[in-house]
């Protein structure tokens, strides 16, 4: 691992289809002079399973999140400008609108055209920090990681309460890319100190785990179990593929860490608090979330 | 390597509404097969995506019309647990027989209010408390077979009552406000465009009346329920 940007010490992604050829799930990362994009997209499965012939009979849900993909690549490509990023997804919506085939038309509140979540951040690297912009829509998240803990970026578009009721109660969600109704696609600028990792995830990497703390629990775990990112890389999917019930994407980048060394023994001590604090405590999982969702919802 | 991060599983109640009148003979047999398979087929398709169901159940509500077809308007089931049950429940599903109705449109909508007042399982930390309708008949509005000796007592007297019934974003109803899903493969005709258009967590798949529902395709049924769970 060596720098390939400044601040910039690694920058990888980890996917997965549970049916093959069939996922829903797309990703995108690139890091260009002193930026850097990461996006994850979810196809709406149950939504958007209209399949269509002029898609080579593909879901709604497959054709979008590929279509908007190729449009954030676009966007980050052209533009950059967060103005402008709601242009370039509906450009691409609509270039799948004009090719769909019109029959076998699907109604109601849960049947959309085209649906997908987006969770992408930009990172542009100042002198101590990395000014972060967030881009989202649905339950697809954006999160940073530090010393002091996981840091949940972006704030879902669900009808639950909180990241651990979202995890039981499954709710539905209230906000998605789609060509069917209106949409938005938030946004929100952080500054964020390095050393750090920032992330995007599908709910498959989160959303069948028991707790946020789990989540944390498993990118650590990992890392110190590895010797290189290659190996990190590995470890990490091996995790998400015990716990996924879904298609799951992870991008994510390293930012400020001098090399593998400096980025896992910057982690140590976290770790060690956590396995402590949260994951080795028996006492109940609903108070433990309330003491540890305070930095964990600190951007929120 | 992570075992110790075992995935959520799925209590998973299924009500399926079977329109048995007349009109549906050409397709009641497609119907009655794709009720059967369901249970293989969806935890087949669950399985492939690592979706565990710990508990399924199911249950049957079989219509036609108060008016015209009296004490075999309405034939109920309690839930069946599968795969236990799966003998009783595929007799129970190849009995029913295409046959009568009367006029057009049929008492879906009484059928509908069944399931929704269906004993859901509410344990669990993942639930689904799905609803399929098959049909290929509008709806008499709710009510409307109130003449027959037959028609229950206590059922919901209007659309706006079973509306509130199944729930929305401002008061709870019979079914668990987040894990509720009703497929609806019935005609674009009333009330099921009505409840297809304002009602929470609908997918409505509208097939031609009279031409029943030989143009779904069944594998997208499945990945509709498999993605709903």
């Amino acid at each position: 691992m060596k720098k390939t940007n400044q601040g910039l010490s690694s920058i990888f992604a980890i996917a997965k289809e549970m049916i093959p050829n069939h996922g829903e799930d797309s990703f995108y990362y690139r890091a260009d002079g002193d930026s850097f994009i990461l996006a994850s997209m979810d196809g709406c499965g149950g939504s958007g399973s209209k399949k269509y012939e002029n898609y080579s009979g593909k879901t709604g849900a497959y054709i979008a999140s590929r279509a908007i993909c190729g449009g954030i690549m676009a966007w980050f490509d052209e533009s950059g400008n967060k103005d402008e990023i709601s242009d370039y997804v509906n450009n691409a919506l609509n270039v799948c609108k004009k090719y769909a085939d019109k029959s076998g038309r699907i109604m109601g509140s849960l049947g959309k055209a085209f649906p997908t979540t987006i969770a992408a951040l930009t990172g542009n690297f100042k002198k101590d920090c990395i000014e972060t912009t967030c881009y989202w829509a649905g339950d697809s998240r954006c999160y940073a990681l530090d010393s002091a803990g996981l840091h949940q970026l972006t704030a879902d578009d669900l009808d639950g309460q909180d990241a651990m009721s979202n995890l039981t109660n499954d709710g539905a969600i209230t906000n998605v890319v789609n060509a069917s109704t209106p949409f938005e696609i938030h946004t929100k600028v952080i500054s964020i100190k390095q050393p750090c990792f920032l992330f995007t995830a599908t709910d498959g990497c989160f959303g069948y785990l028991k707790s946020p703390m789990e989540f944390e629990y498993i990118i650590l775990e990992s890392l110190m179990k590895s010797n290189n990112i290659s190996e990190w890389k590995s470890c990490l999917d091996g995790y998400f593929r015990d716990v996924a019930g879904d298609d799951y994407t992870f991008c994510i980048a390293a930012c400020g860490f001098d090399d593998f060394k400096h980025l896992k023994t910057s982690f140590i001590q976290r770790f060690s608090f956590l396995n402590n604090e949260y994951i080795n405590n028996t006492g109940d999982v609903n108070t433990l979330w309330n003491v540890y969702s305070k930095d964990y919802s600190i951007y929120l | 390597m992570a075992s110790n991060y075992s995935a959520l599983t799925y209590n998973v109640d299924m009500v399926f509404c079977i329109d048995c009148t007349g009109s549906m003979g050409n397709i009641i047999e497609i119907v009655k097969n794709n009720a059967l398979n369901f249970y293989t087929d969806v935890t087949a398709a669950m399985d492939k995506k690592r979706k565990h169901i710990s508990q399924l159940r199911v249950r049957v509500v079989a219509f036609r019309d108060y008016i015209a077809d009296g004490k075999d308007a309405m034939l109920v089931t309690d839930f069946f647990n599968l795969p236990q049950d799966a003998e009783n429940f595929e007799k129970c599903v190849r009995s029913l027989r295409a046959d009568g109705g009367g006029d057009d449109p049929e008492d879906g909508l009484e059928a509908l209010a069944y399931a929704i007042k269906s004993n859901w399982n509410t344990e669990g930390a993942k639930k689904r408390q799905i609803i399929v309708v098959w049909t290929d008949a509008e709806t008499h509005p709710l009510g409307f077979g109130k003449t027959s000796p037959f028609y229950p007592n206590g059922m919901a007297s209007d659309i706006r009552e079973l509306s509130s019934w199944w729930g929305g974003t401002q008061q709870g109803g019979f079914v668990d406000r987040e894990g509720k899903r009703l497929l609806l493969f019935a005609p674009d005709a009333p009330d099921w465009n009505v409840i297809s258009q304002n009602w929470e967590k609908v997918l409505h798949f509208p097939s031609e009346a009279g031409k029943g529902l030989e143009n779904l395709e069944y594998e997208e049924i499945i990945n509709v329920i498999t993605n709903s769970i």
